[in-house]
């Protein structure tokens, strides 16, 4: 090999050698491969820290369902005074306030919500207050609304005719106690209510007609 | 100039001269190189932003390391690029089928996005590689547990308890776990066997409370819940 051949050999060496060695360099560690933490970790952070006002809520609405009333009102007021946001909160002490008995306190927080925030059950609840309250108009378009998305519920089709009938709407009352009694034919309470209404409406042999069919033969 | 210094001379030259050449060279063949190297060095500083170029360049030019894609990965994981970072972590399993890192990452972000039954698939090929592994029967006891599918959770977190005796954490795990299942009696020994170690477990103490109401003991969950909450009605 002549000097020429040399030093090219040499200079080839070089250049393969240093990419050669680039490439090999070794990379620094892995990362770990498995989370060395997560077997130390709680699954759900929120779970493993409950706070008080939390448990708290949780605790009145089960004194509520054993109906321990008052027990379950002093709970919900400690959680509102801690988290006053909890709008649920507020509408479920409403409704222990209502099963107790409470029903002045109760409407006053119903009426806080606008309508499209309440749910039907409450709804009712708020008419039924409004109905013991003698005030049937408000009572009235309660009900309507519900059974513009419930007309099967007879029970409360039954309690529009009660209050249309109070207001003397007798007409409308007597159609709403025909159409439920055209749904569930045997119900005496239904047709004897819708007899008074007759009465009241002065159509006396019809009411006779109905009070008879619910008398025993 | 003697012999001897035009010697040096030419020595220092050709020296000076294969430097050049060997840098021009590597930057002419080595470009992929380059890229991931500089990505990975970013990465390593933790820019991640500024190594996501990089290493995608140099996967895209050739490079066929798995690290470049786990660093690619994590670095979109890192910047909170998860989808990014799941089509990479898809991609790297698909080369090295069982890459451990990615498997187990790529389970975690499909647990993350609610994939439940896809990251069962990974991590269920990770303990098939590791079965002694704990950290991968947790999260596939955790994800039994989102499928509803209680009583393999069940399997798990009792294996887990068995072998980590000291973790309350998977103790509460397989408390809920049996109360999901309605094992209310199981359940509440294992609470109260918690609530023995740990009086001071609020959490413990809540979630028997939770337990022992859902079982149709509304008074005993009462006065739980009022021990729980440092009062006594």
């Amino acid at each position: 090999m002549n000097r020429k051949g040399y030093w090219i050999g040499f200079i080839l060496f070089i250049l393969m050698a240093s990419i050669l060695c680039a490439q090999d360099k070794p990379s620094p560690p892995l990362l770990n491969v498995m989370d060395p933490d997560y077997l130390n970790r709680p699954y759900d952070s929120e779970k493993a820290t409950i706070p008080d006002w939390q448990a708290r809520w949780e605790l009145a609405r089960i004194l509520s369902y054993v109906k321990k009333y008052q027990e379950s009102i002093v709970e919900y007021e400690r959680v509102l005074s801690e988290r006053p946001d909890l709008s649920e909160a507020r509408l479920e002490m409403a409704n222990v306030l209502n099963w107790m008995g409470s029903h002045e306190k109760a409407i006053r927080i119903y009426e806080e919500f606008p309508s499209d925030k309440l749910d039907d059950r409450t709804r009712i609840a708020m008419a039924d207050i409004y109905l013991e309250k003698k005030q049937y108009d408000k009572a009235i378009a309660l009900y309507q609304n519900y059974l513009d998305t419930h007309p099967q519920d007879h029970q409360i089709r039954a309690k529009l005719a009660d209050a249309l009938s109070w207001t003397g709407k007798y007409a409308e009352a007597i159609a709403i106690y025909k159409k439920i009694l055209t749904q569930v034919p045997n119900d005496i309470q239904i047709r004897r209510k819708y007899a008074f209404v007759l009465i009241w409406n002065n159509q006396h042999d019809s009411a006779i007609t109905e009070l008879r069919k619910t008398l025993d033969p | 100039m003697t012999v001897k210094t035009k010697q040096y001379l030419a020595f220092t030259v050709i020296m000076v001269l294969t430097m050049v050449l060997t840098t021009a060279a590597y930057r002419l063949t080595g470009r992929k190189w380059i890229l991931y190297r500089n990505g990975e060095s970013l990465f390593f500083a933790e820019q991640f932003s500024e190594a996501i170029p990089l290493l995608s360049q140099a996967i895209q030019s050739g490079v066929k390391r798995p690290e470049a894609a786990l660093y690619l990965a994590d670095a979109f994981m890192a910047t909170r690029k998860f989808e990014d970072a799941m089509s990479v972590y898809q991609a790297l399993i698909c080369q090295v089928p069982d890459h451990e890192a990615a498997l187990w990452r790529l389970s975690g972000l499909y647990e993350q996005f609610g994939q439940f039954q896809d990251a069962l698939t990974m991590a269920d090929r990770l303990l098939k590689k590791n079965p002694q592994d704990t950290s991968v029967m947790l999260r596939m006891a955790r994800l039994y547990q989102n499928i509803q599918s209680y009583a393999q959770a069940e399997n798990l977190y009792r294996t887990l308890v068995s072998r980590v005796p000291n973790f309350v954490h998977l103790q509460m795990e397989l408390a809920e776990t049996l109360t999901l299942q309605k094992k209310y009696t199981e359940a509440a020994l294992l609470y109260q066997d918690i609530l023995t170690n740990h009086p001071q477990d609020r959490s413990a103490r809540i979630q028997l409370a939770r337990m022992l109401f859902w079982s149709g003991r509304p008074d005993d969950a009462i006065s739980e819940y009022s021990m729980a909450l440092g009062e006594n009605l």
